[in-house]
C-alpha cells in the first residue's frame, strides 16, 4: 500500500486522530499524574530537602543533585513507567478486539483496517508522550529553578527522551502484537508477558536444564546472551551498565556497542509492529472474545509455558527427592500446564483434557530432550575438538595462583601458542576420558569424585575454531593432583605467562596510580597495610606513607621479572605478601571509577626475590614493618590446637568460611566434633609457629598446595600491648606438616 | 445493486452459509427471513464487510465490499445489539459518524431526533432498550447511506415507533433511493414494508422473490369431494403441503391462481376455496417442506 493510498483511506485524517485522542483523554490524565509524581514532584521534594550545610555550598549541592537526577537516577522511573504504560495502553486501546459487538461496530465502519491500526497505534504513542513531555519539561523547570540552567545537560535531556521513546516503542510494539494475537484481556496480558519474556525464559530454563544434565555445559557463557532477549531485562542490563559506565554510556549511542544495540531494538520494534499489522489484517472479526485468534500460536504458547513450568518444577523435585521424582515432576507439571492452557484457550474448564495429541507430542519431546541429555546421547560432555580444528583456547587460569590473574576484557586469557593449546587440550582430553568433572549428584551420584582427596579447580574452556566459532565447556571440580604434571608443564611456559599475566607484563608504569602492600604472614589483628599514593592521580585516602614514584616503578618491574621466573615448585610455599595495584587507564573526562581505574592483586611468594628486595628497601625507609613481634614465641602464652572430625565437618575450611552449619569459629563447634590440646611450652610453640601459616595466607595458597583439613591453631598472647588475650586470627598447617 | 455469488462462510466446523447466491436491487426494501441459526446475521455481516467470506463474492454496485472504504461509505449496519461508546451520547455518536460518512447530515439528525423526541446529550446507557433502537435508527438514517442493513431492528420498538420507522424508511426509499435490508423473525412487520424477501435456511438461500409475487403465487386450497382424494390426484399442481381428512383435502400450492383453480375444478369438488397466504404462512410452509416444522419438536 502506497502513501497515496493511505491518504485516501478514511480515518487517517487528523480529525479522526484527534477524535480518538480526545476519547482517551482520561488515559493521558492518568499518565500525567504518574509522570508528574515520579518526575517533577519527587525532584522538587528531593531538592527542597537539601537544606543542611553552609549557604555557600548549597548551590553546588543543588547542581550536583540536578546533574545526577538528569543523568540517570531520576529518570529510571520514567523508563519503567513508559514501558508499563505501553502494555496498559495497548490493552485499553485495543480492548474492542475482545468484544464481538465492538469489533463488528468498528469493522462495519467505512475505515480501513490499515487506517484503524495506524490511528490506534499513534493514539497510544501520543497518549504516553504528550503527558511525558509536559512533565519532563516541568521537571527541567524544577531543576533550573534550584540549580540554574547551566546545571542542565541538554545533550542528556535529548538522549534520554529518545531512549525513553525507544524503550516505550519496543514494549508497545510487543503489547500491540499481543493484542492482535488474542481476544481476551487475560490472554492479551499473558501474550504480552510471553512476548516480553518468553524467549528469554525459554532459553534460560533450557540453560538451567542443560546445566543440570550436561555436566560440562557452560551456563555462564550462555546466560550472558540470554539477557538480551527480553526488553525488560535488556533495560535492566542497560541501566546497570549506564550506572557503571556513566558518561561513557552516552557516547555509546553514537559509536560502538550502542549503535548495534539501538539498531537491534529498532529492528525488533519494527518487526513487532509489522507482524501486528499483518495479524490485524488477517484476524477475523468473528473470533473476537476467543482466547487466541490464530490457532498456530496455541501450541507455541503452550510448549513455551510447558517447557518452563515443567522443567522448573522437575528441577525442584530433583533437588528435594532425586531423579525419579524429576520424572514425576516433569510429567505432572507438563500435564497440568496442558490442562491450564486448554482451559484458557477454550474458556471452558471441561476442556482441560482437550487436544491430547499435543500433550502426547509435547511429553514425547520433553522426555526425548531430557532422556537424551541424561544419557548424553550426543556425547556432549566428552567432546573435545581436535587440535587442527581450533586456533585458540580461552581459559581463565587464575585458580593456579589465586589472585594472580585479573585480566580484563573480551580478548583476555586467549592462548594461541601451539604448545599451550596442545597442553590445554591434553588436560581437557584427560578430564573427559577419566570423567574427572563434577556431575549433578542427584542425577549421577558423586562416585567419580570420591577418593580424590585433592584441591579442585573449575576449568571453563572456550575452544575457538579457525572460523571463529566458540565452543564452551566447563569442567567443574577437576582434581589438581590428577593433572599436576600437565598443569606444571603449562605453568612453567613463558607463552602461558605472557597470557595469564598479560595485565602485569603489559602494565605501564605511567598508568600506575597506587600500590599497597599487605604483609600476609606478619599480622594478626588487622591488615597492616602500607599504601602508596603516586603522583599520577588524586586519591582521597589518607596521605600518610607517601612514596616516591620510583618505588612504584621498581615494584612493577620486579613483579614482572619474578612472575616470568616463577615455577610451580615456588607455589608450594605460602605467599608472604599481597600487593594491590591500581592503574588509571581511561581519559580524564571519565568520572567512573569502574572504567577509569583497574585494580589488580598479586601474591608474593618467597621465591620472588626481586620483589622482596624492593619491599626490603621500603622497610629500610621505616615505612614498612616486616616483622610483627606478636608472632614471636615469647609473646605467645599458649597455643590451642584444635583437631576437627573431618568425616563430619568435611574440612576446617568449612568452619573458617562459615559453610559448615553457619559456624565461622572453631569454638562454636559441638564438643563431639573437635578435640583441643593446649601447648604452653615455649620451644614447642616456636616449633609449631615455624610450621604454621595464618588464615589469610591459607586463603591465598596456590592450587598446587593445600592445607591440612583437620587442624586449626588458636593463639593466646601473654604480653602483647593493646591486644586482648584471645586471638583474632588463627593458624593452619600446610598439607603434609606434622606437629 | 447487491450481488452475492456462491458465498460460503464457516465458523470452525460449522457451515454458516453454503454457496449462497442472491441479488438485491436498489431502491427496494429487502426482507431477510429464516429460521433460527439460518445464517441471517452472518449474511448481513458479510454484506457489510465485517466478516470475510471463505469463498464467493459480494459485490455492491459492482465492487467488493470487504475492506473497501468507498463501498462501506454507502452502507450502514445496525446490528441486533448495536454498540455505543461507553458513557457516550447520541451526539457523540453523531460526531463520530460525521467523521466517517461523507453523506452524514446534522440537519437530518436534528430533524429525526425531534421526531423521536430524544435528548442528544443524554447518555445512551440511560436510554431504555427501545429508545436505544430509535437512537441507532436516527443515526443510521442521518448517515444518508445508499444501503441500510437492519438486523432485528424492529424488536423492542413499540407499535407507534415501528410505524414511524417504517414510514421513514419508505420515505427514504422514495426520496433518495435507499435500499434497506431488514432481517427479522417478525414476518408481519416485513410483510407491511418489504417488497422483496429472501428466505435463508440452514446456510442456504431458499428463494428471493417479490413479496407480491410470492403471495400471489402461493395459495391455500380447501376442497371437498364425494370420495377421498390423494395427493396424486392433483396432477399439475406444485403442492407444498397436503392434508386429507376424509373427503376434505387441504393443501398449499405454488403457482398461478387461475391455473390452480382450473386443475381443482376439473376434479369436480363439492366445494373449493382458494385463499392467499400471509408471509408467515408461506414461511412456515416453506420450512415444513424442508422438515423444519413444529412437529419435529414434539416428543
Amino acid at each position: 500500500m502506497t502513501a497515496k493510498d493511505l491518504k485516501t483511506k478514511r480515518g487517517l485524517s487528523f480529525k479522526y486522530f484527534s477524535h480518538s485522542l480526545r476519547s482517551y483523554w482520561w488515559l493521558g490524565v492518568i499518565a500525567g499524574i504518574v509522570y508528574g509524581i515520579a518526575g517533577p514532584l519527587v525532584l522538587w521534594m528531593g531538592l527542597a530537602s537539601i537544606n543542611n550545610g553552609a549557604a555557600e555550598v548549597l548551590p553546588m549541592r543543588y547542581i550536583q543533585a540536578v546533574n545526577e537526577w538528569f543523568h540517570m537516577v531520576g529518570l529510571i522511573s520514567y523508563y519503567i513507567i513508559a514501558m508499563f504504560l505501553a502494555v496498559v495502553f495497548a490493552l485499553v486501546i485495543w480492548s474492542y478486539l475482545h468484544s464481538k459487538k465492538q469489533s463488528n461496530f468498528y469493522h462495519s465502519m467505512p475505515i480501513s483496517r490499515t487506517a484503524l491500526f495506524i490511528n490506534n497505534t499513534l493514539v497510544g504513542i501520543a497518549i504516553n508522550f504528550i503527558p511525558l513531555i509536559i512533565m519532563y519539561g516541568l521537571m527541567i523547570l524544577v531543576g533550573i529553578s534550584y540549580a540554574g540552567a547551566s546545571a542542565i545537560n541538554w545533550g542528556w535531556i535529548v538522549v534520554h527522551l529518545l531512549r525513553m521513546f525507544l524503550f516505550f516503542m519496543l514494549s508497545y510494539s510487543l503489547a500491540v502484537l499481543a493484542a492482535q494475537l488474542t481476544g481476551t484481556v487475560l490472554t492479551q496480558l499473558g501474550m504480552s508477558a510471553v512476548l516480553h519474556f518468553g524467549l528469554m525464559a525459554f532459553l534460560a530454563v533450557g540453560i538451567l536444564a542443560m546445566q543440570t544434565f550436561l555436566s560440562t555445559f557452560d551456563g555462564n557463557a550462555a546466560f550472558d546472551k540470554v539477557w538480551y532477549l527480553s526488553p525488560l531485562t535488556n533495560f535492566v542490563y542497560w541501566v546497570s551498565t549506564e550506572q557503571s559506565v556513566r558518561l561513557e554510556g552516552l557516547y555509546q549511542t553514537v559509536d560502538g556497542l550502542g549503535v548495534k544495540w539501538t539498531l537491534t531494538i529498532l529492528v525488533i520494534t519494527i518487526a513487532a509492529f509489522a507482524l501486528a499489522f499483518y495479524a490485524y489484517q488477517k484476524r477475523h472479526s468473528e473470533k473476537a472474545g476467543q482466547a487466541l485468534l490464530f490457532d498456530f500460536t496455541k501450541p507455541i504458547v503452550e510448549f513455551i509455558l510447558m517447557f518452563c513450568i515443567a522443567t522448573l518444577a522437575a528441577n525442584a523435585f530433583l533437588e528435594i527427592s532425586g531423579k525419579f521424582f524429576f520424572l514425576v515432576g516433569l510429567v505432572l507439571f507438563a500435564v497440568l500446564t496442558h490442562m491450564f492452557c486448554q482451559v484458557i484457550f477454550n474458556k471452558d474448564f471441561k476442556a482441560m483434557f482437550a487436544a491430547k495429541k499435543y500433550l502426547i507430542g509435547f511429553l514425547a519431546i520433553l522426555l526425548l530432550f531430557f532422556g537424551g541429555m541424561y544419557t548424553d546421547i550426543l556425547g556432549y560432555n566428552d567432546y573435545v575438538p581436535a587440535s587442527e580444528k581450533i586456533s585458540a583456547i580461552k581459559i581463565d587460569l587464575s585458580e593456579f595462583d589465586r589472585y594472580g590473574n585479573n585480566n580484563y576484557g573480551e580478548d583476555a586469557n586467549i592462548y594461541t601458542d601451539g604448545n599451550d593449546i596442545e597442553l590445554l587440550l591434553s588436560i581437557a582430553n584427560q578430564i573427559t576420558d577419566k570423567g574427572y568433572y563434577w556431575r549433578n549428584s542427584r542425577l549421577y551420584g558423586n562416585e567419580l569424585l570420591e577418593g580424590m582427596d585433592s584441591e579442585r579447580v573449575t576449568l571453563a574452556y572456550t575452544y575457538i575454531t579457525s572460523s571463529g566459532r566458540e565452543i564452551h565447556r566447563s569442567y567443574n571440580s577437576v582434581p589438581i593432583d590428577a593433572f599436576k604434571a600437565d598443569f606444571t608443564a603449562l605453568y612453567n611456559r613463558d607463552s602461558f605467562k605472557q597470557v595469564n599475566y598479560a595485565w602485569l607484563i603489559n602494565a605501564k608504569v605511567r598508568e600506575l596510580s597506587y600500590f599497597g602492600v599487605d604483609s600476609l604472614n606478619r599480622t594478626i589483628y588487622q591488615q597492616r597495610e602500607v599504601s602508596a599514593k603516586l603522583p599520577y592521580d588524586y586519591r582521597w585516602e589518607n596521605d600518610n606513607n607517601q612514596f616516591q614514584a620510583h618505588y612504584g616503578e621498581e615494584l612493577l618491574n620486579a613483579l614482572k621479572q619474578d612472575i616470568m621466573n616463577r615455577k610451580t615448585s615456588d607455589l608450594l610455599e605460602a605467599p608472604l605478601y599481597s600487593i594491590s595495584l591500581e592503574f588509571k587507564v581511561s581519559p580524564e573526562d571519565d568520572y567512573s571509577y569502574n572504567t577509569r581505574y583497574r585494580y589488580y592483586d598479586v601474591s608474593v611468594y618467597p621465591s620472588d626475590t626481586f620483589t622482596l628486595e624492593v619491599l626490603a628497601q621500603l622497610e629500610a625507609e621505616g615505612l614498612f614493618v616486616t616483622t610483627d613481634y606478636a608472632y614471636l614465641a615469647e609473646n605467645i602464652g599458649s597455643l590451642d590446637i584444635y583437631q576437627v572430625d573431618i568425616e563430619r565437618v568435611g574440612s576446617i575450611k568449612n568452619v573458617l568460611y562459615g559453610s559448615y552449619q553457619y559456624k565461622d569459629d572453631v569454638t562454636e563447634l559441638e564438643p563431639s566434633l573437635v578435640k583441643m590440646q593446649t601447648v604452653t611450652d615455649k620451644a614447642e610453640i616456636a616449633r609449631v609457629l615455624a610450621l604454621a601459616i595464618n588464615e589469610r595466607q591459607a586463603e591465598r595458597m596456590s592450587v598446587f598446595k593445600d592445607i591440612r583439613e583437620d587442624i586449626f591453631i588458636g593463639l593466646t598472647f601473654s604480653n602483647v600491648v593493646g591486644s586482648s588475650s584471645r586471638w583474632d586470627m588463627g593458624l593452619v598447617l600446610p598439607s603434609g606438616a606434622e606437629i | 445493486m447487491i450481488r452475492v455469488e456462491n458465498l460460503s462462510k464457516s465458523f470452525s466446523k460449522i457451515k454458516a452459509l453454503d454457496n449462497v447466491t442472491a441479488e438485491i436491487k436498489e431502491g427496494s426494501i429487502f426482507g431477510l427471513i429464516g429460521s433460527n441459526g439460518a445464517g441471517k446475521s452472518t449474511f448481513m455481516r458479510l454484506l457489510c464487510g465485517i466478516y470475510r467470506s471463505d469463498s464467493g463474492e459480494i459485490l455492491i454496485d459492482g465492487e467488493n465490499v470487504y475492506e473497501n472504504v468507498k463501498v462501506k461509505e454507502k452502507i450502514f449496519y445496525i446490528s441486533d445489539d448495536q454498540y455505543y461508546f461507553h458513557n457516550g451520547s447520541m451526539d457523540d455518536l453523531a460526531k463520530y459518524y460525521n467523521l466517517l460518512y461523507p453523506t452524514f447530515s446534522f440537519e437530518e439528525y436534528q430533524r429525526l431526533r425531534e421526531i423521536f423526541k430524544l435528548d442528544g446529550k443524554r447518555k445512551l446507557s440511560t436510554f431504555s432498550k427501545g429508545m436505544q433502537k430509535q437512537a441507532h435508527i436516527i443515526l443510521a438514517l442521518a448517515c444518508r447511506t445508499e444501503y441500510l442493513f437492519c438486523d432485528e431492528t424492529f424488536d423492542g420498538l413499540d407499535p407507534v415507533m415501528r410505524q414511524t420507522v417504517k414510514k421513514l424508511l419508505a420515505q427514504a426509499v422514495v426520496e433518495r433511493n435507499l435500499t434497506p435490508i431488514i432481517a427479522s423473525h417478525n414476518l408481519r412487520e416485513l410483510e407491511d414494508i418489504c417488497d422483496h424477501v429472501g428466505l435463508l435456511h440452514e446456510g442456504g438461500i431458499v428463494f428471493t422473490q417479490e413479496v407480491d409475487n410470492l403471495r400471489l403465487n402461493t395459495h391455500k386450497i380447501q376442497c371437498a369431494f364425494t370420495s377421498p382424494k390423494s395427493r396424486e390426484d392433483f396432477k399439475g399442481l406444485d403442492i407444498l403441503t397436503y392434508e386429507n381428512r376424509g373427503s376434505l383435502a387441504m393443501m398449499i400450492v405454488r403457482g398461478d391462481r387461475e391455473k390452480t383453480e382450473r386443475i381443482v375444478e376439473k376434479l369436480q369438488p363439492l366445494y373449493s376455496e382458494i385463499v392467499p397466504l400471509t408471509l408467515e404462512e408461506i414461511f412456515i410452509t416453506e420450512m415444513e417442506v424442508r422438515g423444519y416444522d413444529s412437529e419435529r419438536f414434539k416428543n
